[in-house]
């Protein structure tokens, strides 16, 4: 039986690491895994935005990671890689189940992609003249192959060096240097951007 | 060094320069809802100790299976060896009766007495 490192309080949850509160979750403990849903929720919901570009199916789609994850938190097991290379795991594969149940059906107008980015900011002028290209960038993300998706959304919205993206995605830093330059190139030469 | 040369071929520094400064400034964190990161949080935490226990006693349905099936094949293997190593001893004292039978030519032939 593993001992739980929480027992003395659920406060102590918040400054244990991961794979520690992943135990306690792992036992049952509520708070447990309410802590490891606060830490990773923000960064699948906005991973799955990103290679979705809806809100309602992002949201679906977080929703669907962690139960899944709490299903098989049991089943967990410690292969040294972070815990949210586990989740990246569930919401790369759930995200191609859903490209893939989806592919004969009409995509969302971009209008609509990025509501959510139009009534939080403050200044909803500026906001609007920066939409267009914000989704003409959000469309040509998506067209790209997932795994340079994933990268450009690891690297740029989340700002991990590329050791942790290689670790998240599976990969050698070398190889994940490798991809990220032929992704660049393919942004430049397939859909060129405009630079200036 | 390969690698560079092959990105310095196909890539210029400025043109690198340009791509990041465009992805970082248009890529931008998209928080979700405050509302459904509420909802969900509390969705889940009330399904917890369930989905645990579900999958505990299924994790422990799978280890029995596992025994039951190993402890199977590991029987089947012992009846399957010690049958043959029977059928094998039964030739075997089969063969040395009917040499014994050879070997001693009054056994098999009837007495014209």
């Amino acid at each position: 039986m593993i001992d739980n490192p929480a027992s003395n309080g659920s406060q102590k949850l918040l400054q244990l690491s991961d794979q520690d509160v992943l135990i306690c979750a792992a036992q049952g403990d509520r708070e447990a895994f309410g802590v490891l849903y606060d830490r990773y929720v923000n960064r699948i919901y906005n991973y799955i935005y990103y290679r979705t570009g809806n809100q309602h199916d992002a949201e679906d789609l977080t929703a669907r990671v962690f139960y899944r994850a709490m299903r098989h938190i049991v089943n967990y097991q410690d292969r040294g890689l972070p815990i949210s290379a586990w989740l990246y795991r569930i919401a790369h594969n759930l995200v191609a189940n859903w490209h893939r149940d989806n592919s004969r059906r009409k995509e969302i107008p971009l209008d609509e992609s990025f509501n959510v980015l139009r009534q939080n900011d403050p200044y909803p002028e500026a906001a609007l003249e920066i939409t267009e290209e914000r989704d003409a960038l959000l469309q040509v993300i998506r067209s790209l192959p997932p795994e340079r998706q994933q990268l450009l959304v690891l690297k740029f919205v989340e700002h991990l060096p590329n050791a942790e993206i290689g670790r998240i995605m599976g990969r050698t830093e070398g190889a994940i240097k490798s991809l990220y330059h032929r992704t660049l190139i393919s942004l430049r030469d397939e859909y060129n951007f405009d630079l200036g | 060094m390969k690698w560079f040369a092959w990105w310095k071929k196909d890539l210029s520094e400025e043109e690198v320069q340009g791509l990041e400064a465009k992805l970082l400034a248009d890529m931008v964190f998209i928080s979700p809802r405050p509302d459904f990161v509420a909802g969900l949080r509390q969705s889940i935490l009330r399904q917890i100790p369930e989905e645990v226990e579900l999958a505990i006693s299924t994790q422990k349905k799978r280890v029995q299976t596992g025994l039951l099936v190993a402890g199977g094949i590991f029987g089947g293997v012992l009846m399957l060896v010690s049958g043959i190593r029977g059928l094998v001893s039964l030739v075997g004292a089969m063969t040395l009766l009917v040499n014994w039978i050879r070997q001693n030519p009054s056994l098999s032939t009837p007495s014209k007495n």
